[in-house]
C-alpha cells in the first residue's frame, strides 16, 4: 500500500503488517487500509488484464486475418495454439535450447503446417456451394486430429515451458511485475506492430488487403489469390502459436488448453466485429480488462459466465461488434 | 470472399431446390424400411448381452439428437453447435426434478423435452437474427456457458462436477438386467421412429421447403415471403424439444447425469456421425450413429487413436464425400432398384 500523503511514513513499531502506513494519528479520513487495498487490486488486476490482453490480441488477429481475407472460420486455430506452446517446450525443454529459439520454432512449424493445411483441407473446399460450413466442420476436424497428436505424442500431463526470463521487480509496494509477463506484452505489441506495417507496405501484406477486399477484382489484376490466402493462413497459425507459448510460459500446457482459448479468441474476434483489425485490438484488451477484473472482485470462477453474458447482451444491442459494419452482421 | 456461395456455381451431387417430382415405384423404399424396422426389432433378441443391449440403447439416444441436430445445420442451415447443450438442458431437467422434488420420471422426462425447447428459444432469438459465425459463436458460448456453471456450482443442487445418480429408471430399476434394458431399448426405438416420422412429415410439408429454401438461396426465399427468422426459431425449438427428451431419457437410462455430458469430443463424436453419415440428407445421421458407435467400441484397443481417426475421416468426408456414405448407398440401392423393376434412378430425396 502507497499512501499519497505526503507526510506519510512508514510505522517504526514491529506491526507493521497491520498498517504499514502511519499519519501519527491514526488512518485518515480518504486513506483507509481498505481504500488502499482496493486501490491495490485494481492495478494488480489491471495489470494481469494487460497481459491477458496482448495474448488475446494475438489469438483474435488469426482468426480476424483468416476471416477478413477468406471469410473462413478457422476452428483448428485453439489447436495450433496448443502445437505452438508443445514445440517451444521441446525446443527449450527436452532439446535446452535457449527458450527465444523455442518461440522462433513455434511459429515457423506450425505457419507451415497452417499453410499446408490450406492446401490440403481448405482449399478444395472453396467456392463449393455450402463452402462456408463446409470449412468450418473440416477445420473442426483438423483441430481435434492435431490436438490428439499432441496427446499421443506428448502424454496428457501438464507441461511448463521453461521461463524466458525469470525474476521480476516491485513497483513500490502494490504491484509484482514479472519479466516474464512484460516480455509477453512487449512480444505481442511488437508482432502486431510488425503485422501492421506488413499489412500495410509489404507487397504481401497489400496483396493480402486487395484480396480481402475483393477476391474477383485481386484475382484479375493478377494477384496469386491461393498463394495469398496459404500466406494469411501461415501467418494466422503463426500467432496462435506465439501466444501458445507466452501464455503457456504463464501458466501450464496441457493438449486441451486449445479449447478455451480457441473459443477467447473468436469472442475478441466477434466482439471486435470480424475482420476489422483494429477493431480486434481493441476488444483484445477490452475482454482481457474485463475477465481480469471480474476475477479480482467476484471470484475467477465467474470470469467465463460473465464473459459470455456480456457479450451476448453486446451481440443483441449492436450485433457488428464494436467495429464491425453492421450489414455483415444481417445482410 | 466478398460473393455469397449461393451465386457460385453449383457442383454436382448438392440439392439445390431439387423440387421436380420424382417418378419411381414406392416399393422399393418401403420394402427396404420394413427390413430396417424388423432388423430394429429383432436386434435385441439377436445380440442378446447387456453389453451390445447397451449400445442399442445409446445408439437410438444419439441417432435421435443427430437426426434432429441435421434437422437445423442440414436443413435449415442454421449452424448451431448448442445442440449438445440442450440435450444437457433435458438431462438435467430431469434429473433435478426427479432428485430433488420426487415428481414422476415420466412427467420429468416431457418437462426435460419442454425445458430444451424454453432454453432453445432463450439461446434462439438472439442468436437467429445474427448468421454464420455469429451463430457458431452464441451457441458455443451458450454450450460453454452451462457447463461452467454446473461444473462449478458448489452448492450441491445441481450435483458439480459428481452430478446426480439415482432416479430410479422410471420404476424399472428392480428388474433384472437383461428384461431392463431390453425395456429401455424399445422405448428408445419407439421414441426413434416418432422422432423421424414427426421430422419427415416436417421436410415433406411446405415448411421443410421453406427451411431448404432458405437455406439454399436465402435472399430468393425471403423475397418470395418466407419469414425468415419465425421460421428458423419453429425449427429451433422443434429440434429442441426431441434432444431435451433424448436427453431426459438418457439421464434416467443411465440412472445418472454428470457435466460429462457437456463434453466436447462428445459433441465432435455427434457431428462426425451427422457428417460421415451424410448432412442435410434424412437418412445420413442414423447410419452415421449407427456406424460410428459401432466403430467407437470396434476400435476399443486402439483407444487413444480412436478420436483422431474420426476426426479425420470428417475432414476426409467433407471433402471427397461431402453428402457422407448415405450417397455412394442410394447410388447402390439405385442399382438394385433397377435390376427389380427398371425403373428411373432416383433424385436427390431430401
Amino acid at each position: 500500500m502507497v499512501c499519497p500523503s505526503a507526510n506519510c511514513r512508514p510505522a517504526a513499531d514491529g506491526r507493521s503488517k497491520q498498517r504499514p502506513y502511519s499519519h501519527g494519528k491514526g488512518p485518515s479520513l480518504f486513506w483507509t487500509e481498505r481504500t488502499g487495498a482496493i486501490v491495490e487490486n485494481l492495478i494488480q488486476a489491471t495489470y494481469s488484464g494487460l497481459v491477458l490482453g496482448s495474448i488475446y490480441a494475438l489469438m483474435a488477429m488469426g482468426f480476424t486475418l483468416i476471416y477478413g481475407a477468406l471469410r473462413f472460420l478457422n476452428l483448428a486455430l485453439g489447436a495450433l495454439f496448443t502445437l505452438g506452446g508443445y514445440v517451444a517446450w521441446q525446443v527449450a525443454g527436452p532439446w535446452g535450447l535457449a527458450a527465444i529459439l523455442g518461440i522462433v520454432a513455434a511459429f515457423v512449424v506450425v505457419a507451415v503446417i497452417g499453410a499446408g493445411s490450406y492446401y490440403t483441407v481448405v482449399r478444395p473446399l472453396i467456392g463449393r456451394p455450402g463452402w462456408d460450413i463446409a470449412t468450418i466442420i473440416a477445420s473442426l476436424g483438423l483441430g481435434i486430429v492435431i490436438e490428439n497428436l499432441i496427446l499421443i505424442y506428448f502424454g496428457p500431463r501438464n507441461k511448463a515451458i521453461p521461463l524466458l526470463l525469470e525474476g521480476g521487480f516491485r513497483v513500490g509496494d502494490v504491484l509484482r511485475v514479472q519479466y516474464q509477463q512484460l516480455l509477453t506484452i512487449v512480444v505481442s505489441l511488437v508482432i502486431l506492430l510488425v503485422m501492421g506495417l506488413f499489412l500495410t507496405r509489404s507487397r504481401h501484406g497489400l496483396a493480402i488487403r486487395a484480396v480481402a477486399q475483393n477476391r474477383d477484382a485481386a484475382y484479375l489484376v493478377g494477384t496469386p489469390v491461393h498463394r495469398v490466402f496459404a500466406i494469411v493462413m501461415a501467418i494466422s497459425a503463426g500467432l496462435a502459436a506465439v501466444a501458445g507459448v507466452l501464455l503457456s510460459a504463464v501458466f501450464f500446457l496441457n493438449p486441451s488448453v486449445g479449447l478455451a482459448m480457441g473459443l477467447k479468441g473468436l469472442i475478441v474476434t466477434i466482439f471486435g466485429g470480424l475482420g476489422s483489425i483494429v477493431g480486434t485490438l481493441y476488444a483484445a484488451f477490452l475482454i482481457g480488462l474485463f475477465e481480469s477484473y471480474v476475477s479480482m472482485y467476484l471470484g475467477a470462477r465467474w470470469s467465463l459466465p460473465a464473459l459470455f453474458v456480456f457479450l451476448i447482451a453486446v451481440l443483441i444491442v449492436r450485433p457488428g461488434g464494436i467495429a464491425g459494419l453492421p450489414e455483415e452482421a444481417r445482410v | 470472399m466478398t460473393a455469397r456461395s449461393e451465386h457460385l456455381p453449383h457442383s454436382e451431387g448438392e440439392a439445390v431446390l431439387t423440387t421436380t417430382p420424382v417418378t419411381r415405384s414406392r416399393g422399393f423404399d418401403r420394402a427396404l424400411i420394413i427390413l430396417v424396422l424388423i432388423a430394429a426389432l429383432a436386434a435385441p433378441w439377436l445380440l442378446n448381452t447387456p453389453y451390445w443391449l447397451n449400445l442399442l440403447v445409446l445408439i437410438c439416444i444419439y441417432a435421435i439428437v443427430n437426426q434432429s441436430w441435421n434437422l437445423i445445420m442440414g436443413y435449415a442451415g442454421i449452424w448451431s453447435f448448442g445442440q449438445l447443450a440442450l440435450f444437457g438442458v433435458g438431462a438435467y431437467t430431469s434429473a433435478l426434478m426427479t432428485f430433488h422434488y420426487d415428481i414422476s420420471p415420466f412427467l420429468a422426462t416431457l418437462a426435460g423435452a419442454l425445458m430444451a425447447t424454453l432454453a432453445s428459444m432463450v439461446l434462439g432469438l438472439p442468436s437467429l437474427r445474427l448468421r454464420g459465425a455469429y451463430v457458431v459463436l452464441l451457441t458455443l458460448a451458450f454450450h460453454e456457458l452451462l457447463r461452467n456453471l454446473i461444473q462449478n456450482d458448489t452448492s450441491q443442487w445441481t450435483g458439480g462436477g459428481f452430478g446426480l445418480f439415482g432416479f430410479g429408471q422410471y420404476g424399472l430399476g428392480d428388474m433384472p438386467q437383461a428384461e431392463r434394458l431390453k425395456v429401455f431399448y424399445y422405448a428408445a426405438l419407439v421414441l426413434l421412429i416418432l422422432t423421424n416420422i414427426i421430422i419427415w412429415r416436417i421436410l415433406k410439408s411446405p415448411l421443410g421447403l421453406a427451411f431448404r429454401a432458405l437455406r439454399d438461396a436465402e435472399p430468393y426465399a425471403v423475397a418470395r415471403g418466407i419469414p425468415e427468422y419465425r421460421y428458423k426459431l419453429l425449427v429451433f425449438a422443434i429440434s429442441a424439444f426431441f434432444t431435451g427428451l433424448a436427453g431426459a431419457f438418457y439421464a434416467n437410462f443411465l440412472d445418472a447425469v454428470g457435466p460429462s455430458i457437456f463434453d466436447f469430443g462428445l459433441m465432435m463424436n455427434l457431428l462426425a456421425m451427422i457428417v460421415i453419415g451424410g448432412w442435410g440428407t434424412f437418412w445420413g445421421p442414423i447410419v452415421g450413429t449407427v456406424l460410428l458407435l459401432y466403430l467407437n467400441e470396434a476400435l476399443r484397443d486402439i483407444d487413444e487413436w480412436r478420436v483422431l481417426i474420426f476426426g479425420l475421416l470428417m475432414i476426409v468426408f467433407v471433402i471427397l464425400l461431402p453428402r457422407g456414405l448415405i450417397r455412394p448407398l442410394q447410388l447402390l440401392g439405385d442399382r438394385i432398384r433397377e435390376r427389380l423393376d427398371g425403373s428411373a434412378p432416383r433424385e436427390n430425396t431430401p
